[in-house]
């Protein structure tokens, strides 16, 4: 991520000498993306700490009273994938500039690697505890940013081989995931649950295990040779970025019409709530192939939009060009004065959760700009890790 | 070029937009409240599925009837209380198999217990069902909820209020003022007890009859009594229990029982038949049994 920051402040210093329109979006879609992202992430936790939905929601088997309370939370299903996708795609990027530069293929790897500990750490060290507002130091569960982290580890394994290469990996994993999800195990017995959980299944100990996860960085960093290698224009990324969306959801769909392998939970009629909603921890086949076309789609918008119209979506790079700071900062603020010090929390609905995300936005997003600022100009390797 | 951009930006908000569409409800926001109070969300769909809730004290496990009904119950040691749902339409959607969820509300609007109820495809039903216990020491009296959601959508909820145990003592007993009359049979022709008394014959096809009056069983408002009698032996112990609910909705105010005192079923000797409300003796009467 680091270095998608560096070479976006780089083109940006380029697209104001040259101002050719076509690199001025080069990677900005990249980063506005990430933010919007980022800002349904805190959509989402908004919802968390002031919804009282969730005094009672089980993600696990989410049940809902209305559209607006459904939308809430279903908008936040994009987070995960968009995450795991951006990354994949940064990791892929950035392990190539490096070389492209001159760095040694270990160097490269090395760094990625080192990143993808810090994820786990910043996972264990404080996302877990910033959740309850700092009250209990719990370093001993996985999230989505440990598995981020793992994500990146794993990544570097395969970063060198060819995107078609890349694809068969992951969707060998992703077909092969469900069967191992019939693998009994015991989650009263700590190291299976640690097992099972922090690479297939979900529970207690981690509720985004490894290999699903990483599947779909893998696709992400495939998706990275066409957007910002193999198609030259912004018409081919979004003509290309149209295509494999609608192959995804089409696959998709036949697979949640089918009832059977690929989907783990029932639903009623095609369009419904049910229908969208299948299980999500660990995610099903068809809910990541699903949000992957979701996000090659949605990238695609981003693309198109900012040929239309390059200001509209300007504020999203703020958050997208520090994702973990802007992850890591907002989770805690609202965990200490929402959490633990009880500013209204889970006392409202739709409309408070959005109120929290609009006041949330407006303490994040020139903090974000300051933190970008201050990376920018101090070389500190654990500021530039974050 | 403009007419190029365009065709792009419709060609990505066309797709897009579908998928903001995508979940829509199946379901009115605006709730109807039905005659029996339960609140439904009509489906937008003619002919989709509807639930109306019930809830009872028990189910007949023969004829799956409800016994008990009703919005207010007292709080039972070991009590549990069921709720049921009747589906309207539910025939037309079996092919695929349906999800339910139960969802339990207590008063401070926390789930107590929240209930997935998958039915196969193709399984014929009419009516599904789920129970929590009651009992003092699980529950407190107060308001509570019960949603139904079917495939993971609201469609239905209803209210119920949960009494306190009836504290049994010497008022209420008072107050209920229970008479027992023991006696053989009642004459066809005038309605009169025959051989009403505390002492009886063994012979075949004999029986002793119980009935309990109770005086101001209507004193107690929206309470249930929860009565039950028992007959017992010389040896002390039962030999004929059952259990007897009165509701408000109950316009009875007499318990009867009996039992057979045929010589191959019984012995001579001293019994009782002792009445109970919510678990605590109210009542009792002894009678003999004589050759």
């Amino acid at each position: 991520m680091t270095q998608v920051v560096l070479m976006t402040a780089k083109q940006n210093e380029k697209r104001k000498m040259s101002s050719t329109p076509v690199k001025r979006q080069r990677f900005d879609y990249i980063d506005q993306f990430r933010g919007f992202v980022g800002i349904l992430m805190l959509l989402g936790h908004s919802s968390y700490y002031f919804n009282s939905l969730w005094i009672n929601l089980d993600p696990f088997d989410p049940i809902f009273p209305d559209w607006g309370q459904f939308a809430l939370r279903y908008v936040g299903y994009l987070c995960a994938p968009g995450f795991l996708m951006m990354n994949g795609a940064m990791v892929w990027w950035s392990y190539h500039r490096r070389v492209q530069k001159g760095t040694a293929d270990r160097t490269a790897r090395w760094h990625l690697i080192q990143r993808g500990v810090f994820l786990i750490l910043v996972q264990m060290i404080w996302v877990n505890s910033s959740w309850g507002g700092f009250r209990v130091f719990n370093p001993w569960h996985f999230g989505v940013i440990s598995s981020i982290g793992f994500s990146m580890i794993l990544l570097t394994l395969i970063i060198n081989l060819r995107w078609y290469w890349q694809l068969s990996i992951a969707l060998t994993i992703l077909a092969i995931h469900p069967f191992l999800l019939q693998i009994p195990y015991d989650p009263d017995v700590l190291w299976s649950r640690v097992l099972m959980q922090t690479f297939i299944d979900s529970g207690s100990f981690n509720k985004y295990p490894v290999l699903p996860w990483f599947a779909l960085a893998i696709l992400g960093s495939v998706m990275a040779h066409g957007w910002l290698q193999i198609w030259k224009t912004d018409k081919q990324r979004i003509l290309m970025g149209l295509l494999i969306a609608a192959s995804a959801f089409s696959v998709a769909a036949i697979l949640r019409l089918g009832r059977g392998f690929g989907t783990l939970t029932n639903f009623s009629d095609f369009g419904s709530f049910s229908f969208f909603l299948d299980q999500k921890y660990p995610p099903s086949l068809y809910m990541n192939l699903w949000f992957f076309a979701s996000v090659v789609l949605m990238v695609s918008l981003f693309i198109a939009i900012n040929m239309l119209s390059p200001k509209i979506l300007k504020v999203f790079s703020i958050p997208g060009k520090v994702p973990l700071f802007f992850y890591a900062v907002h989770l805690a603020i609202l965990g200490v004065f929402v959490k633990r010090i009880g500013l209204f929390y889970r006392e409202g609905d739709v409309l408070e959760s959005l109120i929290g995300m609009a006041v949330m936005l407006v303490i994040m997003l020139p903090l974000c700009k300051w933190f970008f600022g201050l990376k920018r100009r101090n070389k500190n390797y654990f500021i530039q890790m974050i | 070029m403009k007419k190029n951009k365009a065709t792009t930006i419709f060609l990505v908000l066309i797709p897009a937009l579908l998928l903001l569409l995508a979940g829509c409800s199946s379901r009115f926001d605006e709730p109807i409240v039905e005659d029996d109070a339960t609140i439904t969300y009509p489906p937008k769909q003619s002919g989709d599925i509807s639930a109306k809730i019930s809830f009872c004290r028990r189910i007949d496990k023969d004829s799956g009837e409800t016994i008990g009904e009703g919005m207010v119950f007292s709080m039972i040691e070991n009590g549990v209380l069921y709720a049921v749902a009747d589906f309207e339409n539910q025939g037309k959607h079996l092919n695929n198999g349906l999800m339910f969820h139960y969802d339990w509300i207590g008063p401070d609007g926390k789930s107590l217990f929240c209930k997935q109820i998958e039915v196969p495809p193709g399984d014929s039903f009419s009516s599904i069902n789920s129970s929590i216990s009651i009992s003092p020491e699980k529950r407190e009296s107060g308001e509570y909820l019960l949603k139904l959601y079917y495939f993971r959508e609201l469609i239905a909820e209803k209210k119920f209020e949960l009494l306190p145990a009836l504290l049994v003592n010497g008022s209420v007993i008072k107050n209920l003022a229970p008479e027992i009359t023991l006696y053989r049979t009642v004459s066809k022709k005038t309605g009169k007890l025959i051989g009403e008394g505390s002492s009886f014959k063994i012979k075949a096809k004999r029986k002793v009859r119980a009935s309990i009056e109770l005086k101001n069983r209507f004193a107690f408002g929206d309470q249930e009594l929860m009565f039950h009698i028992d007959w017992i032996g010389p040896d002390g112990e039962s030999i004929y229990r059952k259990r007897y609910d009165l509701y408000p909705t109950d316009s009875t105010s007499t318990i009867k029982s009996t039992i057979s005192i045929s010589p191959k079923k019984r012995q001579a000797g001293d019994y009782k038949f002792q009445l109970f409300l919510f678990n605590e003796l109210i009542a009792e009467k002894p009678f003999e049994l004589h050759e």
